[in-house]
């Protein structure tokens, strides 16, 4: 330790000897004189440390040990080092405001080691329930289909808002949200029913008509309640080189995406039309501060089967929280903590597509629930 | 001793399934209100109305 430090060999048993001579245990391990040095030392040590964690090279996990090492700073902990340097990064950006958005994004990889967000606990009690219920809702299928699909309607928005809440659970906190949920289509599939969902689709076309040529989209079909996004739309493009267009159509490649209002990542690929049409719609169409878009993963596929959307309000004091969702970090430890609900939202949208005229084909890695295998008749009573 | 239930018919599924997806929903509106989560309806914000019991 004293050669990271920077002391030298005399300057240790100096420290040492004067441990002894006041005899205490504690200085016997640390010694006054590495205290003195490394508090004398922290200021300097610290902010080298963070602009060494600034630099353009995006560090990892793992460096965090190389990089308290390099400062001398190995003999702390690493939620303490991580703390301390989060502190001197905020410093930075009240020196260099303008730098704040790139501090913000840093400070994920800190806010992962030294803040711990948990899921609330009532979430057990709601997958339980809505477990049961689709269930029920399962079985009334054979005997109530016109029930079986209004309930199981109901069951999707429930889930697709726990989802969504528990994607709040995981990142950071929020003054409002809703959620909704997405599906691969064909192009040439169009949704029917309210005039808010035709508007929605509508919407969607006049924005991506310079998009070029897309084989599939991915439509929000369910949502949580009164959301008012269904019907609404986005190309399916394979983002690749040079080629990108955050949101849905990034998650359903399989990386999570964040879209924030005021800092829009930018569109690459795409002509200027549509790259201003894109901000345009977003500056003016776009009603909350930030959305999320996560893929839905099952076990067995390789793709995700769907793209969950959580459109956010933040306050203003815990806006920059929300940066930890460009860590991967924090993104799927929010896709694990919605992943039941999502479960739940992908099995009850089955039964609403088994029944409800104008639904795509889903294929989302859930069984479709055939009738004739939902319920042996001899278990079934009848009502007189 | 084995005790024997009728087994629940379609109005018995109807009434649990109902009662068990707004229990769900009320238990995550209820966690929503008490981390200052507000529900966002379309384009406005609002808090979810209480359920009356």
């Amino acid at each position: 330790m004293a050669s990271v430090l920077g002391l030298t060999d005399t300057a240790a048993e100096i420290s040492g000897e004067i441990a002894d001579a006041v005899d205490i245990d504690a200085a016997v391990e640390i010694g006054f004189v590495k205290r003195a040095y490394r508090r004398g030392t922290a200021g300097i040590r610290f902010r080298t440390a963070a602009w060494k964690f600034l630099r353009p090279q995006e560090p990892h996990w793992d460096d965090l040990k190389a990089l308290a090492k390099s400062v001398g700073a190995d003999h702390m902990n690493l939620p303490a080092f991580c703390g301390r340097l989060r502190d001197e990064c905020n410093e930075i950006v009240r020196e260099h405001s303008d730098l704040k958005r790139w501090v913000c994004r840093r400070l994920a990889l800190l806010d992962a080691v030294v803040v711990s967000r948990k899921l609330d606990r009532s979430r057990r009690d709601e997958v339980f329930a809505l477990r049961n219920a689709l269930s029920d809702c399962t079985e009334l299928l054979v005997t109530d289909p016109a029930e079986a699909t209004y309930l199981s309607e109901n069951l999707c928005q429930a889930a697709i808002l726990g989802a969504g809440n528990a994607v709040v659970d995981a990142i950071a906190e929020v003054a409002g949200l809703n959620a909704n949920l997405m599906f691969s289509v064909p192009c040439g599939y169009r949704v029917s029913g309210s005039a808010e969902r035709l508007a929605n689709q509508d919407r969607a076309d006049r924005l991506w008509q310079n998009v070029g040529d897309h084989t599939h989209r991915l439509v929000v079909l369910a949502e949580s309640t009164g959301a008012s996004h269904v019907g609404f739309w986005v190309p399916v493009i394979p983002s690749g080189p040079g080629v990108r267009l955050p949101g849905a159509t990034e998650a359903i490649a399989g990386n999570a995406s964040l879209v924030l209002k005021e800092d829009l990542p930018p569109l690459r690929g795409f002509s200027h039309q549509m790259e201003s049409d894109w901000e345009a719609y977003m500056q003016r169409e776009f009603n909350h501060d930030l959305f999320l878009s996560l893929p839905v993963r099952v076990p067995g596929r390789s793709t995700p089967v769907a793209v969950l959307n959580v459109n956010v309000n933040v306050r203003q004091e815990t806006k920059r929280h929300w940066y930890r969702a460009y860590g991967a970090y924090w993104t799927r430890q929010a896709e694990e903590y919605a992943w039941e609900f999502l479960d739940l939202a992908l099995r009850g949208m089955m039964l609403v597509a088994q029944r409800s005229a104008g639904m795509p084909a889903l294929d989302c890695g859930v069984p479709r629930p055939a009738a004739a295998m939902l319920l042996p008749a001899s278990t079934e009573v009848t009502e007189p | 001793m084995t005790l024997q239930t009728a087994p629940p018919t379609t109005t018995d599924k109807r009434v649990r399934a109902r009662a068990l997806i707004e229990a769900a929903r009320e238990s995550i509106t209820a966690s929503m209100k008490r981390q200052g989560r507000e529900l966002i309806m379309g384009r406005k914000s609002i808090v979810p109305a209480p359920t009356k019991k």
